[in-house]
């Protein structure tokens, strides 16, 4: 709602913060509310980022997770399938937290002898001169030192990028000289989880036990959201 | 092939050099994340068409994470994160590009750091690049760039002859909508390292134009361009500006 004669500039896609209004100090700091050992070698890092998985996740019985710990004040949760693989599920998606939450999870990075990470994209972030009718694409971000995982997908075509959690651990190992792929599913339905390929993902992650096409109650129900 | 992996401060940033290097002399450009991207934009213009390469590679903290393949080359499988070092032998040029806002609570302290590092590696000076908020352009038939510079500023005279106004500011520096140009350029001169901010008044759109502008401007204080004449033919835009406005329509709307 403007009024008559005010001048009206398209917000700045750059600013994400107010760096005119400087500044009150955010002495907030984000930690782990458990503080759990660090283990001493970790076979696999997972991170998931994005709110399909985390609804699949969370509704379904057949997942391998237990909980190990999480981090106050914003929506990360610590797992584990067995005492060599952990999984991240990262709910909260502020971006200007996403480098905060890699230095927490930084101590798991580094021991870790590979890390997976898997986010979810609306299919219209997904830049290409190809026109597809495709519902799901799934492409990678690999480290320089190849990662061990078998999940093989076509490379992320510039100028598409990657954010968030996800881009900051790939990152993080990049730099430490570590091997890392990250893994990025561009849907048309973003609350869509029924999708068999990212199913399929989570099973040949063993996340879950097995692949589940059954759908959520209100998905399935007749209201119009 | 790393070399000098380095680590400091409660940051714990890491600078990853990827050539044993001195850059004595050098002049620095650092673009701020600022109203419609002109100065990554301009950056993005240099690296591009002066063919420069990637010495350094920054990971902090204080800069949001992206990660994609490497923009200047569609065929590489070299990653590209939120802040990089390019260089230009001939040119004694370094180039960042910053492809990340800073996060406010971590900007003093990685600047700090930023212009440490540099001094270390013994650079000349500092461009700092950056846009303003259109509208706060007073005097409207002027040009549409200012600039700030400190005493000590190599191009304290060269920029006089342009088509560029001095930034009226009270002592305090402001730049509104030019993020984080006022502080880098408080620390810089506080480091005592010669430095200019320059800046284009503008608003978001298709700020293409006004990088190109920029650059011109640029290559008017370095020696960047060898033929003044056609001096914007010879800029070469990257290849990841294809798709700045999107993909093409889908064949089933017709």
């Amino acid at each position: 709602m403007t009024t008559y004669g005010e001048i009206v500039e398209p917000y700045t896609r750059a600013c994400w913060e107010d760096w005119d209004e400087l500044f009150e100090e955010d002495s907030a700091r984000f930690e782990w509310v458990r503080k759990e050992a660090i283990p001493n070698a970790i076979d696999c890092f997972i991170v998931l980022e994005g709110k399909s998985f985390i609804n699949y996740i969370e509704n379904k019985s057949n997942t391998k997770l237990q909980y190990v710990d999480s981090i106050n004040k914003i929506d990360v949760t610590l797992y584990k399938t067995n005492e060599l693989q952990y999984v991240c599920v990262v709910k909260d998606n502020n971006l200007l937290n996403s480098s905060e939450i890699v230095d927490l999870l930084k101590p798991y990075i580094i021991v870790s002898k590979d890390v997976v990470t898997l986010q979810t994209k609306p299919l219209a972030e997904y830049q290409s001169m190809d026109v597809t009718n495709e519902m799901c694409i799934i492409r990678t971000v690999c480290t320089s030192h190849q990662s061990k995982t078998n999940v093989n997908f076509r490379k992320l075509e510039q100028p598409n990028i990657i954010t968030g959690v996800s881009a900051g651990v790939i990152c993080l190992r990049e730099h430490l000289g570590l091997c890392g792929k990250a893994l990025v599913c561009y849907l048309e339905y973003i609350e869509e989880h029924q999708i068999e390929e990212l199913q399929s993902l989570l099973k040949s992650l063993n996340i879950v036990s097995c692949v589940d096409a059954t759908s959520n109650n209100i998905l399935d129900s007749n209201l119009y959201i | 092939m790393h070399y000098g992996l380095i680590k400091m401060n409660n940051l714990d940033n890491i600078w990853n050099y990827s050539e044993d290097t001195t850059l004595d002399n050098y002049t620095v450009i650092f673009p701020c994340v600022a109203v419609g991207n002109v100065a990554q934009l301009a950056c993005d213009l240099l690296i591009s068409s002066l063919k420069m390469t990637k010495i350094a590679s920054v990971y902090s903290k204080a800069l949001i994470p992206v990660v994609g393949y490497d923009p200047y080359d569609l065929n590489s499988s070299n990653l590209s994160c939120s802040c990089e070092m390019y260089k230009s032998d001939d040119k004694k040029l370094i180039v960042f590009q910053i492809r990340a806002p800073i996060v406010i609570k971590y900007a003093s302290e990685f600047l700090e750091e930023v212009i440490t590092k540099l001094k270390e590696k013994n650079i000349g000076d500092m461009i700092i690049l950056t846009s303003s908020f259109a509208y706060e352009k007073k005097h409207i038939s002027t040009s549409p760039f200012r600039y700030v510079s400190n005493e000590s500023c190599p191009y304290n005279s060269t920029v006089k002859t342009l088509d560029c106004l001095v930034h009226e500011s009270d002592s305090d520096l402001k730049i509104h909508g030019g993020g984080f140009a006022s502080l880098l350029y408080r620390i810089a001169s506080q480091k005592l390292l010669p430095c200019l901010i320059f800046f284009k008044y503008c608003s978001e759109g298709n700020n293409i134009p006004d990088a190109y502008e920029m650059v011109e401007y640029i290559s008017k204080l370095l020696p960047i361009i060898f033929d003044k004449k056609d001096c914007m033919l010879q800029f070469v835009q990257p290849p990841s500006w294809k798709l700045l406005f999107g993909k093409p329509p889908p064949s089933d709307i017709y």
